[in-house]
């Protein structure tokens, strides 16, 4: 049987007028069967959205060929029926999509094969029905949530009753909630037939998959099932890459000679393997009473903020609900939330970009709520680095970017600060600083975007999904940044919805909700709490969650110092020496 | 408080009210048609009286689309300086002639009663195109207009009349101008973020025009690099302008419609010979 899709050999060389660039493919050879489920993982830049552009025919090979269900995608007359065979969901949905409202831009896919309005009507409230957004059906495409955007290209795209789907980093963007809902939704599209092949920058993504492919500078260089690619974790640091996290933790433990299946790629796997703890049960030491941060002066204080975007017109969104929040000095704060409670609004406070409708906010010695408080100075003193960065950026050359800063506030020496900035998020100053920002890749441009806040070295700083997109070299680039910041007594306040990542810097931390923080606490205090983060739609780090299973095999582990995997095997360790 | 960085609630587009009232279930051709007659009236009257009425019938059209006219009068108050100069403008550079009648002398500018009232009547005109653009933007989503378009303009397909292009064009376009509103938003947060001078200190033109200048450059670049995307996005779900394509809704023109239009024609007609 020949499989679905047949690549064979693919070159690819984008077409540039001045010059011969470098090949972005060079030799993929591939088949993917009917109704398989195939994850393609690499680090940024190495080629894959390339290649999936090649698999709907958007790009065409320079050298190779590459077949879908027969079709040959050079050949021009093939387009509209690989359209219909294959549907794409792009990197970023929000671009995809070409309507004003919801329903109509489900029903576009619709229009282009001239189907009569009445079958459009149906199938698009299907869709609708089917991804859950009826209410939003005419809601305009701006003001819909990230999670509700990527089910609107969904929709649009399933609209037309594809038998491929194509999807590039879908849950970059995602909360944990909305990435568990989308991880279901393509096992059930496998189970009814469908062919998918996704991007992705979370191994722990991948394990459901019928096939891994890695990539490394435009060629393969491991392909099997999930078991097959995740023994090989040498090649894979290599290549930029990672296992899953709980991959990482089994291996610890098999190394402590317990009997782990090697790989194990799911938790509920390794929880089965726990062994029962056989030691003596130490007398259990008196919980130090934990600190608490009220007792010296906070270094941010608000009491009952409220902020409404678009206050006053029909699409008045609400965005805080009276937060209530205070930290103290030099510390790290996490701040945990879904999307949409409020996490970004909350930061554009603390640096004064936004100011409370109601309530009193402070910020050192800033009264925010104080409209003659100028913005320039309290700017002076907290840094934030904002979503996506990189999508703001208004200078043509690096430098000048990074420069920014700095001259607006008329400092000295400049070009030693920049040389500084660069030098701390890992970019050289002589190498990049007259680069023009678009010829950089994604994960330059991210750092271009940190150096130019650091250029400023405020002592708040502020980051908002510092890590959503990067691929894991880049997080672990980033979590050493975080941590010479720290050592540098600077207090930053990290929002995300991924706690693992928060867990293993933050000192405190607090969840919002609907607008609101419900708790602030010591880290190990808020993390472990199973009530408030599933109320608040996040899931507890997988380190809280193999401490709990240990817990329930009689392991005297204390799990508020448990919440990493670091911490987690010297608690382990402490109990196998007692 | 009203924040300094929400272009985006200046924009009028996306301002689509859903009402259960009398306008609101007008054929969305038969909506466009009667805005488009009512703006040809109010824009071409030579008379006060032809403003009243105009005044009056755009009075009436809130009342049944029963909309809010605050943001009305929120676009108004934000036109209002630049109308004052126009305004200003035809007081200074309006001819004399022997028949006028002299008002007085403001600052060596002799003011006529004439230039006077076409001043006055420039603002009244204003004033109401104002609303009306309002009242149009509030009783007809985006969608709407893109479909009306897309059913008048079919009939010309026979002639060869490119009209997919140019409703793709049209919806895109109702789709691109909120989007960079946003990323106005999001340029103008990240410079303020970094010192940039954002700060709404009294009516200063030559500083808001310095600082909006620095972002036209990179929002067109950002522009283009979406634009560039969803090209790709419109191919790979199948858009061809050269083949033939269906919509989304059916629209029906009923009797209603047909009075409404019928009205609006004959009152823009008054407006233009009253």
């Amino acid at each position: 049987m020949t499989a679905l899709i047949q690549i064979e050999d693919l070159h690819y060389r984008p077409v540039a007028s001045d010059q011969d660039p470098p090949e972005i493919l060079r030799g993929i050879d591939l088949s993917i069967e009917a109704g398989s489920l195939v994850a393609i993982i690499g680090e940024n830049g190495s080629g894959k959205t390339t290649l999936l552009k090649h698999i709907n025919g958007l790009f065409v090979p320079t050298k190779g060929r590459v077949v879908v269900d027969g079709l040959d995608t050079r050949q021009n007359e093939n387009r509209p029926r690989l359209q219909a065979i294959v549907g794409m969901v792009f990197q970023n949905p929000a671009d995809q999509i070409v309507a004003s409202t919801v329903a109509e831009d489900i029903a576009f896919g619709l229009e282009n094969i001239n189907l009569p309005s009445a079958e459009i009507q149906k199938r698009v409230e299907e869709q609708l029905q089917a991804v859950g957004l009826f209410d939003e059906a005419e809601r305009p495409p701006h003001l819909l949530s990230g999670g509700q955007i990527q089910k609107v290209a969904l929709a649009g795209v399933l609209a037309r009753q594809p038998r491929v789907i194509l999807f590039d980093e879908p849950t970059s963007m995602l909360d944990p909630l909305a990435r568990q809902t989308f991880l279901q939704t393509v096992l059930k599209l496998r189970q009814d037939g469908m062919t998918i092949v996704y991007i992705t920058h979370h191994m722990e993504e991948t394990i459901s998959a019928d096939q891994i492919i890695a990539m490394q500078f435009g060629r393969i260089i491991l392909s099997g099932t999930p078991t097959e690619v995740f023994t090989q974790g040498d090649k894979l640091h290599e290549a930029g890459l990672e296992v899953p996290g709980i991959t990482r933790i089994a291996k610890q433990f098999h190394a402590l000679g317990w009997k782990i299946p090697v790989p194990v790629l799911e938790a509920r796997m390794l929880k089965n393997a726990l062994p029962l703890y056989h030691g003596i049960t130490p007398a259990i030491q008196p919980r130090k009473k934990p600190h608490d941060i009220k007792s010296t002066r906070s270094l941010i204080d608000f009491q009952n903020v409220h902020y409404t975007y678009l206050l006053g017109s029909p699409l008045a969104q609400r965005a805080l609900n009276g937060v209530d929040l205070t930290m103290s000095q030099a510390s790290v704060h996490g701040l945990a939330g879904a999307n949409g409670s409020g996490k970004s609004t909350l930061l554009q406070h603390i640096n004064g970009i936004l100011r409370p409708d109601l309530g009193s906010a402070r910020v050192e010695n800033f009264l925010l709520d104080d409209p003659r408080t100028a913005l320039l100075d309290v700017v002076q003193r907290v840094g934030l680095v904002f979503q996506n960065p990189e999508t703001q950026f208004f200078e043509i050359f690096v430098g000048d970017e990074i420069a920014y800063g700095p001259k607006q506030f008329a400092m000295q020496d400049i070009k030693e600060r920049v040389r500084h900035a660069m030098e701390m998020v890992g970019l050289g100053f002589d190498a990049f600083k007259d680069r023009r920002l678009e010829t950089l890749s994604g994960g330059e441009k991210r750092k271009v975007a940190l150096a130019s806040t650091l250029v400023l070295d405020q002592d708040i700083l502020l980051f908002d999904e510092p890590t959503a997109g990067m691929d894991p070299r880049a997080r672990t680039e980033l979590m050493a940044l975080f941590r010479a910041l720290q050592k540098k007594r600077k207090t930053l306040i990290i929002a995300s919805h991924r706690l693992e990542e928060i867990a293993e810097i933050a000192d405190e931390l607090s969840i919002m909700r609907s607008g609101k923080v419900v708790l602030t606490g010591a880290c190990g205090q808020v993390i472990t709490s199973a009530v408030a983060l599933s109320n608040a739609s996040l899931s507890p780090p997988l380190a809280v969650d193999i401490a709990r299973a240990l817990i329930a095999q009689q392991w005297p582990i204390d799990i508020e110092k448990s919440y990493t995997p670091g911490q987690l095997m010297s608690s382990i360790k402490d109990c196998l020496n007692e | 408080m009203n924040s300094r960085f929400e272009f985006l609630g200046n924009t009028t587009i996306g301002q689509y009210i859903p009402r259960d009232s009398l306008i609101h279930r007008l054929d969305p051709r038969a909506r466009l048609l009667i805005y488009l007659a009512l703006f040809t009236g109010i824009v071409f009257t030579p008379r006060f009286s032809g403003l009243l009425l105009g005044l009056g019938i755009v009075l009436f059209l809130y009342i049944l689309a029963k909309i809010p006219a605050k943001p009305g009068w929120q676009s108004f108050r934000r036109a209002l300086p630049f109308l004052l100069i126009l305004a200003v403008l035809q007081i200074i550079l309006g001819t004399i002639i022997d028949t006028d009648v002299i008002l007085g002398n403001v600052l060596g500018v002799i003011v006529t009663q004439r230039a006077a009232f076409n001043a006055g009547m420039l603002l009244a005109r204003f004033f109401i195109i104002i609303f009306l653009l309002n009242g149009y933007a509030m009783t007809l989503s985006t969608s709407q207009v893109t479909s009306a378009l897309f059913y008048l303009l079919k009939p010309l397909e026979k002639l060869r009349f490119p009209i997919n292009d140019l409703t793709a064009v049209v919806k895109i376009t109702m789709r691109f101008l909120p989007m960079i509103a946003q990323s106005a938003e999001k340029i103008a947060k990240a410079q303020a973020a970094r010192g940039g001078d954002w700060e709404q200190k009294g009516f200063n033109p030559i500083r808001q025009a310095k600082r909006v200048l620095p972002l036209i450059a990179p929002l067109m670049v950002n522009s283009l690099k979406r634009a560039e995307t969803m090209a790709l996005a419109m191919e790979s779900r199948g858009f061809n302008a050269a083949i033939t394509r269906s919509s989304f809704y059916t629209l029906k023109f009923t009797l209603l419609d047909v009075v409404f239009l019928l009205m609006a024609l004959l009152i823009s007609l008054l407006m233009l010979l009253l």
